[in-house]
């Protein structure tokens, strides 16, 4: 009963955070609210007996990716807002009336009520010992891979940022 | 706790965010939405592991943050560059790759 | 009996080939002449130990096979590559080794000047590794894969000045003309290979398939032997596929030796006496190659009493002797027809070099008319070309006479009185020509240009030696196979060495006895003949000075210009093939096939290409939004077909 209340409260303020992410005039409070999203994703997850995601994706979301966000926004002075911070033309309008269409779709599909299995009983279901334990055995090479993907991501970042020949 | 509630909690987490990428025109606020949607299929995949009784899910979204992270670092590297070379902020003047 | 060394005889052509061909360029020309011999003469070498290995085994067990690898491995179709060693291919083996070594020395001093010395033995070599293939291979593929490979040295050969516009059109003549023939032949092999598959025998083996060929019925078996007889009027230039040999005098004249003399044209009989088992079988093929051979030999008998140009004499000359064979192997004396391919191969191989060794004294002059009195100035050639002559016009004794004889006599015996009658005719006109030849360039008044007339010079002895050689052979090769009748006069029995050492290839064949009597007439008749033509071309052409001759040009204008122009056989050709295939390639396949249809659709995809991008290339408007809308565009699309479906 406790998990349903809290449930449903981190429900409508993720939808709140979200939508001030997307519609806020400066990128400072959407890059704010985006980190604000997360802890309350974070905290549902902990409540889908996840704890270590939620760890995970505090310290990764939060501490490195927004500060990244932020960072980035404040050293080139990105947030001279715009005139208008959502552009109003045809393409986006067709667009926006296609994402609510897949939603409706989207809610037809998901009828009918699946409740989620009561009394769970597996014992540290989610917890750091179990994941580390699964992604070292079972899912060793897609582990491994991500790191390369990572490690190409900091050479791309280093090559796209540095000064390059032709600039 | 309803399943069906979670699913459509990250449909509708989703479409905010792709509305965002669909609607902004900063470059910046573009690149959030990007992660509020990689987001919000976390929150499905969460559910989905808990539901199905298994951590698959859970090392499936320690991939996608992976990925996530390194795609922003790209990203917000191709935005430094692009704004240092060109200047340009908004997405609707960045339209060098057309015909 | 299995002996790894029959491989050798291919492999040192083939390694000589492969050096000269490479890095013959930057190899003197006495290396480039030592490699090509060496390796001949290393061929011809094994090629004799192996021969004597034959002839010590009882007469019954005289093979030598050597199986080298699986070549072809199908479901259970296998085809080895086997090669295989009995009497006939022994001989064969022998001839084109040894007449081959013989006319690679004489090109060393013959080439000797020519900037393309290392190409020239490069195909001398790749010659001989194909002509060898063809001869040892076991089965009937292996032997078309040789079959092949002579056809195409010979069109390098006959194209090996192609310079001159003349040379490059005869090769591709030959090329072309050969493989009418071999699509023939393909067919028949084709159609052998699948009658006897429905019959469960999965072979082409010679020796399993002359197992197994009664199995066959008859009537298929003519259509492949007519087949492949097709496949031999190409190879062995007769009627109607023999227009291709006389161009093919382009080519050096030691080519001409080898190839379209000696050794290549001679496939064909060799094809037809492998495959006895077969013909034995249809004798209404044989029949047709008999008839054919009868008529091809007096027909090019003919053309040849009128050309000028010496090569195109002994070009038409061996036409006409190759139709002699296939009077033999066609009447069913396959041991008669092996035996003039191998006496042939010695006079004609001799007469085309002592063509040559003329024309090289003469710098380069090729008109019999431009000759005359060369008899003292270059001795040796004279006296080797006349032995040739004399072997050639069946006079008693010499080598040809034998062979000749024994042709005609079973001509005779097995009751082709007809065609009897051709070879019988030929012999007066092959006598006849052949001394016109000789008197027209040896004796008489010299009609020779007094520019070249300075410098007439015997050949050096590197080409004398391979001719006084060929020359001892042309006189005395035929007594191996001294007809019996003549062998019984001096009590020698089984004096006919030659037949009995092929009889058990032969086995299938049966002989046709005559009276003594009949015999000794028709030999006496043939002896009369050869003289009759050698008498008529000495009163003709020396002792009245050409005044018949040129009477007779006069009076029958008509036959003279028929005969001088071969037939007009190459403008029928041209008119009726030629020119309407290429009419058709031209204003069908070029102007409207090649230029509307094919580059039509060529041309038309890339304008549909280039229309359809002009318009599609809108799509790209750089614009980010735009592409989001595509995107969900595409999204909705698949959202909505996996809940509608």
């Amino acid at each position: 009963m406790i998990d349903n209340i809290l449930l449903y409260t981190v429900s409508v303020f993720l939808i709140i955070t979200y939508a001030y992410a997307v519609f806020a005039n400066n990128p400072v409070y959407s890059a704010m609210a985006m980190g604000i999203s997360f802890f309350f994703t974070a905290l549902l997850f902990v409540i889908l007996g996840a704890p270590f995601i939620a760890a995970v994706q505090i310290i990764i979301y939060v501490g490195a990716m927004l500060v990244m966000f932020l960072f980035i926004i404040m050293m080139f002075d990105l947030n001279k807002s715009a005139v208008s911070p959502v552009r109003y033309k045809p393409s986006t309008i067709i667009s926006y009336l296609l994402i609510m269409l897949i939603l409706l779709i989207g809610f037809y599909m998901a009828r009918g009520v699946l409740r989620m299995p009561e009394g769970f009983t597996i014992r540290g279901f989610g917890s750091a010992e179990n994941i580390g334990f699964n992604l070292m055995r079972n899912y060793l090479l897609p582990f491994e891979l991500a790191s390369f993907v990572l490690l190409a991501g900091v050479f791309g970042a280093i090559t796209f940022i540095r000064k390059g020949k032709g600039s | 706790m309803s399943y069906q509630f979670l699913i459509i909690l990250s449909f509708v987490l989703f479409s905010i965010g792709m509305i965002g990428v669909a609607m902004r025109r900063n470059i910046i606020v573009v690149l959030i939405s990007l992660e509020l949607m990689l987001n919000a299929v976390n929150v499905l995949f969460i559910s989905a592991s808990k539901y199905m009784h298994t951590l698959d899910g859970q090392i499936f979204v320690i991939m996608v943050i992976t990925i996530a992270a390194a795609e922003t670092a790209i990203a917000l590297a191709l935005v430094v560059r692009i704004f240092k070379s060109l200047g340009i902020v908004k997405i609707d003047d960045l339209k060098k790759l057309k015909w | 009996m299995e002996l790894n060394i029959v491989r050798y005889i291919l492999l040192f052509p083939l390694l000589g080939f492969l050096i000269n061909g490479i890095a013959g360029k930057k190899m003197s020309h006495k290396a480039v002449g030592l490699v090509a011999n060496t390796a001949v003469f290393l061929s011809f070498a094994t090629v004799v130990y192996l021969f004597l290995t034959l002839i010590s085994q009882p007469e019954n067990a005289r093979l030598i096979t050597d199986t080298v690898y699986t070549w072809i491995s199908s479901g259970s179709l296998t085809i080895d590559f086997k090669l295989m060693i009995d009497p006939l291919t022994s001989v064969m083996l022998l001839i084109v080794t040894g007449v081959g070594f013989l006319i690679h020395i004489y090109s060393v001093g013959y080439m000797h000047e020519d900037k393309s010395y290392a190409r020239y033995f490069a195909y001398l070599n790749l010659f001989m590794f194909s002509m060898l293939l063809l001869v040892l291979s076991s089965n009937i593929i292996l032997m078309f894969v040789g079959w092949e490979g002579v056809g195409l040295c010979s069109y390098l050969l006959i194209g090996f000045w192609y310079e001159k516009d003349s040379a490059a059109n005869a090769g591709k003549k030959a090329f072309i003309t050969n493989r009418v023939g071999d699509y023939a032949f393909l067919l028949g092999v084709f159609l052998l290979a699948s009658s006897l598959a429905s019959k469960g025998v999965l072979t082409l083996d010679f020796a399993m398939m002359a197992q197994q060929i009664s199995l066959v019925p008859a009537h298929v078996l003519t259509i492949v032997g007519i087949l492949l007889f097709i496949g031999a009027t190409g190879k062995s230039a007769q009627l109607p596929l023999y227009v291709w040999l006389p161009d093919a005098m382009e080519g050096p004249t030691p080519v001409s030796a080898l190839i379209h003399a000696a050794t290549m044209v001679t496939a064909g009989v060799y094809m037809i006496a492998r495959m006895n088992f077969l013909y034995v079988l249809a004798p209404t093929a044989l029949e047709v190659v008999a008839i054919v051979g009868g008529l091809t030999a007096l027909y090019a008998a003919t053309i040849g009493l009128v050309q000028n140009d010496i090569k195109k004499v002994l070009a038409y000359s061996t036409i006409s002797q190759l139709g002699y064979m296939f009077i033999g192997v066609g009447v069913g004396a396959f041991s008669a027809g092996i035996f003039h391919l191998m006496t042939h191969a010695f006079f004609k191989a001799l007469l085309f070099l002592g063509a040559g060794s003329v024309i090289h004294a003469l710098s380069g002059e090729q008109d019999i008319r431009k000759m005359g009195g060369l008899k003292n100035k270059i001795p040796v050639t004279h006296a080797v070309f006349l032995a040739a002559a004399l072997a050639i016009s069946g006079i008693p004794g010499l080598a040809g006479f034998f062979s000749k004889d024994s042709i005609l006599a079973a001509a005779y015996a097995s009751g082709h009185t007809g065609i009897w009658l051709l070879g019988f005719i030929t012999a007066l006109l092959t006598a006849f020509y052949i001394f016109r030849l000789v008197y027209m360039t040896f004796y008489g008044e010299s009609r020779v240009d007094k520019h070249t007339a300075g410098h007439i010079h015997e050949s050096p002895k590197i080409m004398t030696v391979p001719l006084i050689i060929l020359a001892v052979l042309s006189v005395l090769g035929g007594y191996i196979g001294v007809p019996q009748l003549l062998g019984n006069l001096i009590g020698w029995h089984g004096s006919d060495i030659f037949t009995n050492y092929l009889a058990p290839v032969f086995s299938s064949a049966t002989g046709h006895e005559m009276p003594v009597s009949t015999e000794s007439i028709l030999m006496i008749a043939s002896i009369a003949m050869a003289f009759a033509g050698v008498f008529a071309a000495w009163y003709i052409y020396l002792k009245a000075k050409m005044k018949p001759a040129v009477s007779t040009v006069q009076t029958l204008p008509g036959l003279y210009n028929l005969l001088l122009n071969k037939y007009y056989v190459d403008e029928i050709y041209n008119t009726v093939i030629i020119k309407p295939l290429m009419w058709i390639s031209e204003f069908f396949l070029w102007r409207f096939f090649d230029v509307w249809i094919v580059d039509g659709a060529v041309n038309g995809s890339a304008y549909v290409t280039k229309w359809a991008s002009t318009r599609l290339r809108k799509i790209q408007t750089g614009d980010f939004q735009a592409y989001v809308l595509i995107f969900l565009i595409g999204v909705f699309s698949i959202v909505a077909y996996f809940v509608l479906r």
